[in-house]
């Protein structure tokens, strides 16, 4: 089997195991060159239908030359099908190109797609294949509310939950339950956010403005912060900018005295141990070709006497930091983490442990949104 | 988000040296490209050659792994300055004090400063010695930054000159500024030997004489001198392989669990087993010590010529390109377990493996084919190429009699942990910084480990008439390596 994805191959449910295992033997006396059956984890992935479905698995296989994996890909069918089947499942298997003298290393992935009627057997089916001993990661891919009492419950055999919150912005009514749900998880299980990933170097940089002992005394001088992001469309709920905001009121213990929104200008203000602090979030439309996302974030002292500003070059995968403290001016350019699906989900698979900066981020985040919220509402 | 270290100022005699452009400028590069080091992160590049800053950058940018990072490196480098200096001219450090000072008001590294030695051995001396005069080597009683400093290995050239050295390096540095580098404590798999052994509750039990028959450690490299015949000739195996790496990987297996990971638990732990290993005396050294040197032979597919016809090898040379020794350790729970130990250049394969050989089942209850034997259990530790752990176990061949075979359960970093793992000199470089010594050398263990070479050392130097034994490039080193463990009735794992 060469190349990284090979065809599905539909088989009972009930003899998943029995095929897996002919499987690898076959790939042993067919002849062609060797591989190596390899797992460190279980990576369990909740699509929202078929067609999610067979968008994952490339995916899967590229997550898999970093972390080979079982992978259990995940849906429950939107109507009732003619298939006399309840679950329908297909093997497969992701195979990392051969190096030097080293053998292919491959993994496994199943695919189940459950009728509606059967969604409720599907948590226990997931369970019974997978790996055992190992570390069990349930990525939530669509993060939506359709999805949820079926990751509930594989939740509680999960080590970590992995999520999106980005992809929850088209669904803003129930947005802010489903970050609660997230918030809400128990001790036992870590909870992790892609989108939390994806500012990571944003917040590296900004962070680490404050590293030099005497740049510290900047923190507490800080009077205004002004966020400016590309939009995907106008209206865009700015949800790494949210996360990027309250990760520094979180952490610097600020507390929140206003929200308002006029637009895409989102405005807020913190009273914090120097004083108050305005944060400002200004939107423009993002150009044919230009991601979104944030672009830049300028920070600025009381009196002017620092200025500490990142930004994204466009259409380059660098940030460039720039300190300026009187009149020294220094400047930091790095690569910016690749940021696709594929990417971020390796970066989290390597991670264990809870983060114990993200969760007050997220629930200073989700306070914030509300505020925004209600002063739109209101 | 990873732990950062503070800005600071790296001062690199050396500058222009093969192991600046080679490892330390291209390793720094990627940690700041990480994020791991901030910005301001400044270099000072001092070394004899004639440049300017723009021609040393230039310089280094056909070396640095750029990979379409131009915009990054040119970033990076405006960091980096250039200084052409005599080590041994006191101006030079005048000088040099002038610049650090205008870098860190420029840059803002907040008096942190680390001296790396990356020049010839000869030169340490002379640098420590002017830094300590010129008042760069002590830090603010205020406490206004730190000074550290990195001495590569070779530290000293035998037992004497790496007192004397220490003695220079002690009057001008506090032991918690020194920080002994050897890179072979950076790489993955060497690290994982202590969590292999302390974070498995599997293994402590049998570590010791009752379930381990020996210990194989091999470090063999497939290639010659390289073109470095001249600096070889002041080194030999024993100096640039034994005292230093194979010494620290024997530090590691043998060691007693420390009571937690601070840096010197860790350190004391490995001081003491290592001056548990038994001295070998004069009389001894020809029973438990091999020396040899390559000959012609054929290496990666070429011809290759024997050392003794290298550029600037001597052509009556007495160097030894390769040693295999057997020590023993003489505690509780190594009384009688040989650790057998073998390095040299243009050997068959390019392999560092430690292989822990465990004692045969007392009875076997299968029978076997006269020769068929199983064979014991080895857990092997592959520190280079292709990191991991193997264990070889036996296993019954399917079929209607029970007929067993070794097999081999592998772990494979590449294949587990995906295939890009970061350099060693990344991670020293980085825990220097943080001030983490625990993967340096302290003075304790770099002694103790000369104490054990110098005998050796002595002993081949003072015979000047026994031939040197040869062995074929492309072989496993000179038959009297065999014949070190035949005498006790094993033999070197083929690798």
């Amino acid at each position: 089997m060469n190349g990284t994805y090979a065809d599905l191959l539909e088989v009972d449910v009930a003899a998943i195991e029995q095929e897996l295992r002919a499987f690898w033997k076959s790939t042993g006396e067919s002849g062609q060159e060797a591989v190596m059956r390899a797992c460190s984890c279980n990576l369990v992935a909740v699509v929202s239908n078929r067609k999610e479905a067979a968008e994952f698995p490339p995916i899967v296989a590229r997550v898999a030359e970093s972390h080979p994996s079982r992978s259990i890909i995940a849906y429950v069918e939107p109507e009732e099908a003619t298939h006399s089947s309840a679950i329908r499942a297909w093997i497969s298997a992701q195979c990392s190109p051969a190096v030097s003298v080293t053998p292919q290393v491959c993994c496994e992935s199943i695919t189940l797609a459950a009728q509606p009627g059967a969604a409720k057997d599907l948590p226990n089916t997931i369970v019974s294949l997978l790996v055992p001993d190992l570390p069990v990661f349930l990525y939530w891919r669509s993060f939506t509310a359709a999805g949820r009492i079926l990751v509930e419950r594989i939740a509680r055999f999960s080590d970590t939950l992995i999520v999106d919150s980005h992809r929850s912005r088209q669904d803003p009514q129930n947005r802010l339950n489903l970050l609660q749900l997230l918030i809400a998880q128990p001790e036992k299980t870590t909870v992790r956010d892609l989108n939390w990933s994806r500012i990571t170097a944003w917040r590296d940089l900004i962070a680490q403005f404050f590293d030099p002992p005497d740049a510290r005394k900047h923190l507490d001088l800080i009077s205004t912060i002004e966020i400016t992001r590309q939009l995907s469309a106008p209206g865009s709920i700015p949800t790494r900018t949210l996360l990027l905001t309250g990760w520094l009121a979180s952490s610097l213990g600020w507390r929140r005295t206003s929200a308002r929104r006029r637009g895409d200008q989102w405005f807020s203000s913190w009273s914090t141990a120097g004083g108050e602090v305005k944060v400002t979030f200004t939107g423009t439309e993002a150009r044919p070709g230009e991601t979104p996302g944030i672009s830049r974030i300028a920070i600025r002292t009381r009196g002017g006497e620092a200025k500490f500003v990142v930004s994204a070059e466009p259409d380059s995968f660098r940030l460039n930091a720039t300190t300026a403290i009187e009149d020294c001016r220094i400047s930091h350019s790095v690569a910016q983490d690749p940021l696709d699906e594929a990417s971020l989900l390796i970066r989290e698979l390597s991670h264990s442990g809870r983060d114990v900066v993200f969760v007050p981020a997220l629930r200073e985040a989700l306070e914030l949104e509300k505020s925004f919220r209600e002063d739109t509402q209101g | 988000m990873s732990r950062s270290p503070e800005p600071s100022m790296m001062v690199i005699f050396g500058g222009s040296g093969d192991l600046t452009r080679r490892k330390l400028i291209p390793s720094l590069f990627r940690l700041s490209r990480s994020r791991m080091i901030p910005a301001g992160f400044t270099i000072i590049a001092v070394s004899r050659s004639r440049m300017t800053d723009d021609s040393y950058r230039e310089m280094l940018r056909s070396w640095a792994d750029k990979d379409g990072q131009n915009e990054t490196w040119n970033n990076f480098a405006q960091g980096i300055f250039y200084m052409s200096a005599d080590y041994r001219d006191p101006a030079t450090y005048e000088r040099l004090k002038e610049l650090m000072s205008k870098k860190e008001a420029e840059r803002r590294t907040g008096a942190n400063r680390l001296y790396y030695l990356a020049t010839p051995p000869a030169d340490y001396p002379d640098i420590v010695r002017h830094l300590g005069e010129n008042g760069l080597s002590r830090e603010d009683s205020g406490g206004a930054g730190w000074i550290r400093i990195i001495i590569e290995k070779p530290f000293g050239y035998d037992l004497a000159s790496a007192r004397e050295l220490n003695h220079e390096v002690s009057f001008r540095f506090e032991e918690r500024q020194v920080y002994r580098i050897d890179h072979y404590l950076g790489k993955e798999t060497v690290q994982n030997i202590l969590v292999f052994r302390f974070a498995n509750g599997i293994f402590e039990p049998i570590w010791n004489r009752q379930f381990i028959d020996s210990i194989q450690i091999t470090a063999s490299e497939n290639i010659g001198v390289e073109g470095r015949g001249t600096y070889y000739e002041q080194a030999g195996a024993l100096r640039d392989m034994v005292q230093n790496h194979i010494m620290q990987l024997i530090a590691l297996v043998a060691m007693e669990p420390p009571p937690d990971f601070h840096p010197d638990s860790v350190r004391d732990e490995k001081s003491k087993v290592l001056r548990s290993i038994r001295r070998i005396a004069p009389e001894e050294v020809s029973s438990l010590a091999v020396r040899g040197q390559y000959g012609r032979g054929f290496t990666r597919g070429k011809e290759v010529v024997g050392y003794l016809e290298e550029p600037g090898v001597a052509p009556e040379s007495r160097v030894e390109t390769f040693a295999a020794i057997r020590f023993n350790i003489d505690n509780w729970r190594w009384a009688d377990v040989p650790f057998y130990i073998r390095t040299g250049k243009n050997m068959a394969k390019g392999v560092t493996e430690i292989a822990i050989i465990f004692r045969e089942t007392p009875h076997l209850i299968f029978r076997q084919e006269p020769g068929a034997g199983i064979r014991s259990n080895v857990l092997a530790f592959r520190i280079q190429p292709d990191e991991g752990i193997t264990l070889r176990i036996a296993a019954k061949l399917p079929g209607q009699t029970t007929e067993m075979r070794p097999v081999n359960m592998d772990f494979r970093y590449g294949s587990t942990f995906g295939p890009h793992l970061a350099g060693a000199y990344e991670r020293l470089l980085l825990d220097c910084m943080l001030g983490d010594p625990t993967l340096f050398n302290r003075i304790d263990s770099v002694e103790a480990s000369w104490s054990l070479i110098q005998p050796i050392l002595d002993t081949w130097k003072a015979d000047q008439s026994t031939p040197i034994p040869q062995y074929e490039s492309g072989s496993w080193g000179p038959t009297e390596s065999d014949q070190l463990l035949a005498r006790d009735g094993r033999a070197w794992r083929l690798l």
